[in-house]
This record gives structure tokens, C-alpha cells and sequence, in this order.
């Protein structure tokens, strides 16, 4: 094969498109800072433990595996890199079947978080909350019940 | 089996709503020796929450779904064990209308009632009063009430309190048995949403609130007592034939009262040839689903216990000529999450649709003929009831309008409300039911068939009540 300038360039795009596609399905593979992400997003800023974090990670997971199925392959680490670019809305909108599972996502992780953690009585440090992670409380689970 | 060398006097077979609320008044008389059969095991709240389940046995084990063509493999829920759906009821009790006694005289729909709303009421308000229910008396409107509810209303949501500034005579707290204050044997409800296994025990149940009967000197209880059969002889049940530790037991009584369940009792009967009328024919309960309303600026979800509203908007009118009558619950609880966007976490709203069914006979449960398993065949909701729910979508706007909605939404179908009702019917005549209006079998008058197995129709409202009521009635009729 004769190295000719163009096919050098070509060469190179590809394999830096390849790189960078690959870099992103990496990006996308690391759950763990998409769920914080999207937690960031729908409550606002906090500051949780690592092993809370975790363990709050590893129960919504399995919360999410029985909703979603087990979200690995390249659509589910394409969807958590677009969203880490702020993007996620715009693809969501273009297809229900992402927006559907966006939505269930999305709730499913808020709802669990707002109701395992401390957040609602969490003092707002300059809009900062520091969260702890207890687990629902399954004797009384509605933490907005009003007894009066 | 005997009691002290004798047959029983009454053989009781379930102990669910309608046999409880039988003995409840039967057990008044006095030298009445009583044998209850329960197939399940005595499992108190705290055995139920240990395991995550209402009983050993579980449902799918005691029938299987006979395909057929146009048929659906419908979700059937109950409890097998003392207490029966005592134990996995959420405890909702609104009333029935006095027009659901009448739907074929009012309507041209369905059949009668062999009894109206107001025989029954008397029975209504003393199984309440049993219960302990808490509600709002203005909902008597619909419904009329001889007594107030023996417990105050539980705290509505603010969904609730603007629904009720806005339609005071349409929507009302919904009548329950949580426990909106202390009884001597519940804590009042902590909206744990999972009423089903109560964390709290607060919610009334058979074991935690009547335990006199299972404790009764003339009772005899026996767990674990699976009724295979009934032995008839000259017009009238003699025995009742159980299987108890791989054993076959007979025992014999004056009178036999059938309350497994809609699908258990017409089971026996038939194993037993007891097969008159529309025998395990009819099994239906309410047509539902699940609608989420999205709010703007509501806080939602403040209300003291799991449901907190009930509206009557789509109940009643001559509509019920051409469609079903809608019940709408209005829950306080995020039946589908919470809203992801910052701060609007609490403004939806989670409603039931509940549309009244027209039983169809083709829905029935039968016997396999080779293995004598039980079988349940169930054809799809009726056109009249989907219908109800149709209009009920299209009204929905309009009966919301005093909520800031931005969006309503279909959330699928309800494929069951854990209500098994209507296989051995009650009626005038013996050729359309199965039992008169004293619960009594045409033609076996030693056998009475309680719960909601007797419901000739669905009823606008949820039917563990309205069972309580009707055995305490036929126990005072007897």
C-alpha cells in the first residue's frame, strides 16, 4: 500500500473518531457520576459520603434493573455520554421510547433519593446539602403526610 | 371429626370477610357449636411482614388460567389463611349506591339485587361501626346513613382540599377502615403506602380486630383444612369432606356455611355436583386504570393516609343506560414516582378509574375434567364498562377543573383490584342464581354461600363492606 498524504490524513481522522467514539462510550459507561449528574440536576447540589453514595447506588440499580432491564451496551453508554453534555433532553425529544425510559429513569432515581436520604430536613449550606443515606422507612414511608 | 362425640352444629369453610362477619352475629346464639375449615395457616401481621406475604400459600398455586379463544389470562388476587382478605385488603370502604341494587329495573343493565340498599343499610352501618371506619357523614348524599362514621375523616391532600372547596357535594374523604385515631387494638394509619402488609397493623383485619370469634368457646378452629367436597343426601349437605395433613377428614353439621372465595367456593360446590343455576359463573370485579395528572403548583401528597379522596362526579345518571358508572380515587401517593423536575416533585396526582363491570358469564371458574384442578376462564371487560371508562376520560378535564392540571395521563390498565366477586350470584330465581336473598341455596336450604361470591353485580364501590354487611344480615335472617 503506497502511504500517500491524503490516506495518512484519513487514516488519522478515522482513528481519532475512532478514539473519541470509544472515549465516549467509556465516559458513558461510568454510572456512577451519570447518576450523580442526574440527581445534581433534578434536586439540586449536595454532598453525600462515598460509601452512602454507594450504598444508595447499588439499591436504586437494582430498583432500576427490574424497571429498565440491565442498561449496558453502547445505546445506554451513548445515552449517558450525550447527557453528560447536557444533550440528553434533545435526543429524548426526538424519540419516545428514549424520553419513556428517560422519564422512568429520571423518577425512579428521585423519588428513591428523596425518600432514602435525609435530604428533606438536610440544613442548605450556601445551596449545598450534605445527605445521608438511611434507607426508606418502610413503617412510614410518605414523608410529606400531615398527621394534624 | 365431632365436637365432644357430636356433629357440629354449623360448619364454617373460610374465614375471610363473609364467614367472620357470619359468626360475628351467629356467634350470639348460644349452644351453637361452630367448626371453622381454613385452608391456609394462622399468620399474625408480624408473620406476614417476616415473610412479605399475606399467607404459605401462594394464589398461583390454586388455580391455573384456562386459555380459550377471546379469553384473557386475567390477574386474580386473595388470601389463603385466617383472617382470608382481611389480611391483603387496602381497607377502602365506600358504600354501594341504592341504584346498584336496581340496575335492571333503573337501567335495563345487569340484574337486580334480591334486596335493596335499604334493607342492607342497618347491616352497613353496624359492620362499620365493627371496623372501625373513618369517613365524612356528608357522603350519606349518595349512599344515605342511618349512623355517623364511628371514626373522624382522615386529613385530605391539598389536591383534596381544592377539589372539595370547589365540588362539596361530589367529593369527599374516602371511607376507610386505617384507622384515622387509636382503637383498642390499632395504632392509627402512618401513610405507609403499603397497605397490604400494614407495617403498623393499623388497617383492620380479622385477626387483629375479631379475635373473640377465633377465640370463642363454641368455635372450633382447624388451619391447614383444605375443603375438597361437600356429601348431600335427601336435599341436604351432610358432610363436609377436608384434606388436612394428607389425611382425608369428613365432619358432619345442621348447617354449612361456604365463604372460601369467589373462585374457591364455586370450586367446591362443583367438586361437591352442587351445580344449579349459574354455578362459578360470573367472576368479575372492577374494570380500572391508572390515570396521573400532572399539576402546576400543588403540593401534593400531605394527606394522612394512602388514599385520601373519592368523587362521585361520573356515579350516577341515566348514562348508566349506555355506560358504566365511574368511582375516581384520588390517591396520596406517587403511584408512578415522583416528578423529576427541581422542586415540582410533588405535583401530579395519582388517580384510580374504576368502572363498574357487567358480570358475563363466560367468565367463570370450572373444574378440569380430567384432573379436577380448578380453572378460571375470564373474556375481557365489557363494552359497557370500557365505555364508562371512555367518557370518564373525557369528563376528566372538566371534573378536574379546579386543579391547575397541565397534563393527564394513561397509565395502563388496572389487571386486577384484588376483588373476587359474583360466581355464585344471589337472585329471586333459581334458574339465574345460585342463592336466594338470605344467601340461602335454592335448592340445599342447609347451605349458605357468604362474601362477595354472592354479588350479582359489581357495585360502585370496592366490596369488602358491602360482603361484611350481607353476612351479618343473613346471620340475623337465619
Amino acid at each position: 500500500m503506497k502511504f500517500t498524504r491524503r490516506r495518512l490524513v484519513l487514516g488519522a481522522t478515522l482513528a481519532g473518531g475512532a478514539a473519541g467514539v470509544a472515549a465516549l462510550m467509556f465516559i458513558g459507561r461510568d454510572r456512577s457520576s451519570f447518576l450523580r449528574r442526574s440527581l445534581e440536576q433534578m434536586v439540586g447540589p449536595f454532598r453525600m459520603p462515598d460509601e452512602d453514595f454507594a450504598a444508595f447506588q447499588a439499591e436504586i440499580e437494582a430498583i432500576l434493573t427490574s424497571r429498565l432491564g440491565n442498561r449496558e451496551g453502547p445505546k445506554w453508554d451513548l445515552t449517558r455520554t450525550v447527557s453528560r453534555f447536557g444533550l440528553l433532553d434533545l435526543v429524548a425529544a426526538a424519540s419516545s421510547t428514549v424520553q419513556d425510559k428517560v422519564e422512568i429513569y429520571r423518577r425512579e432515581v428521585v423519588t428513591h433519593f428523596i425518600l432514602a436520604t435525609d435530604w428533606l430536613d438536610a440544613p442548605a449550606d450556601g445551596g449545598l446539602r450534605d445527605v445521608r443515606y438511611s434507607g426508606i422507612n418502610p413503617a412510614c414511608a410518605n414523608p410529606f403526610a400531615v398527621f394534624d | 371429626m365431632t365436637a365432644g362425640g357430636q356433629g357440629y352444629d354449623v360448619v364454617v369453610v373460610g374465614s375471610g370477610f363473609g364467614s367472620l362477619f357470619f359468626l360475628q352475629r351467629f356467634l350470639d346464639r348460644p349452644r351453637q357449636r361452630v367448626l371453622m375449615l381454613e385452608w391456609g395457616e394462622t399468620w399474625d401481621n408480624a408473620t406476614q411482614l417476616e415473610h412479605g406475604k399475606n399467607g404459605a400459600i401462594d394464589i398461583e398455586d390454586t388455580f391455573t388460567y384456562r386459555p380459550e379463544p377471546g379469553g384473557e389470562n386475567k390477574v386474580w388476587h386473595y388470601t389463603i389463611g385466617t383472617g382470608g382478605g382481611t389480611n391483603c385488603w387496602y381497607a377502602q370502604t365506600p358504600r354501594p349506591l341504592p341504584s346498584d341494587f336496581e340496575l335492571a329495573t333503573r337501567f335495563g343493565v345487569g340484574m337486580d339485587w334480591p334486596l335493596s340498599y335499604d334493607e342492607l343499610e342497618p347491616y352497613l352501618s353496624e359492620a362499620e361501626e365493627i371496623m372501625a371506619i373513618s369517613g365524612e357523614d356528608a357522603i350519606g348524599r349518595f349512599s344515605p346513613r342511618s349512623r355517623p362514621y364511628p371514626q373522624p375523616p382522615h386529613r385530605g391532600s391539598q389536591v383534596d382540599r381544592l377539589m372539595k372547596a370547589a365540588q362539596p357535594e361530589l367529593h369527599f374523604a374516602m371511607p376507610c377502615a386505617r384507622a384515622r385515631v387509636p382503637t383498642a387494638n390499632r395504632p392509627a394509619c402512618c401513610a405507609s403506602n403499603r397497605c397490604y402488609l400494614c407495617p403498623v397493623n393499623a388497617k383492620f383485619t380479622g385477626l387483629a380486630e375479631l379475635d373473640h370469634i377465633f377465640s370463642h368457646e363454641n368455635l372450633d378452629l382447624v388451619t391447614g383444612a383444605k375443603v375438597l367436597r361437600f356429601e348431600t343426601e335427601g336435599g341436604l349437605v351432610k358432610e363436609a369432606v377436608f384434606e388436612k395433613d394428607g389425611r382425608i377428614e369428613r365432619v358432619r353439621a345442621d348447617f354449612f356455611v361456604l365463604g372460601a372465595n369467589s373462585i374457591q367456593s364455586p370450586a367446591i360446590l362443583l367438586a361437591s355436583g352442587i351445580d344449579d343455576g349459574p354455578v362459578g359463573q360470573g367472576l368479575h370485579e372492577t374494570h380500572g386504570y391508572n390515570v396521573e395528572v400532572l399539576l402546576d403548583g400543588v403540593q401534593n401528597y400531605d394527606g394522612s393516609t394512602i388514599t385520601t379522596g373519592i368523587n362521585y362526579s361520573l356515579t350516577e345518571g341515566d348514562f348508566r343506560k349506555d355506560h358504566a358508572a365511574v368511582m375516581l380515587f384520588f390517591e396520596n401517593r406517587w403511584m408512578h414516582g415522583l416528578r423529576p423536575e427541581r422542586g415540582r416533585w410533588r405535583e401530579s396526582l395519582s388517580m384510580l378509574v374504576l368502572a363498574e363491570e357487567i358480570p358475563d358469564l363466560r367468565s367463570r371458574v370450572t373444574l378440569n375434567p380430567s384432573s379436577g384442578a380448578v380453572e378460571v376462564i375470564t373474556v375481557p371487560g365489557s363494552d359497557y364498562a370500557e365505555r364508562g371508562f371512555r367518557k370518564a376520560m373525557e369528563a376528566l378535564p372538566d371534573v378536574l377543573a379546579p386543579l391547575p392540571v397541565e397534563e393527564i395521563r394513561i397509565m395502563g390498565r388496572r389487571w386486577t383490584e384484588g376483588h373476587v366477586q359474583g360466581s355464585l350470584r344471589m337472585g329471586a330465581r333459581a334458574g339465574d342464581s345460585v342463592v336466594d336473598g338470605r344467601q340461602i341455596h335454592h335448592r340445599y336450604r342447609n347451605l349458605m354461600v357468604v362474601g362477595a361470591s354472592v354479588f350479582p353485580t359489581c357495585l360502585n364501590a370496592t366490596p369488602s363492606l358491602t360482603a361484611a354487611a350481607l353476612s351479618l344480615r343473613a346471620a340475623e335472617l337465619l
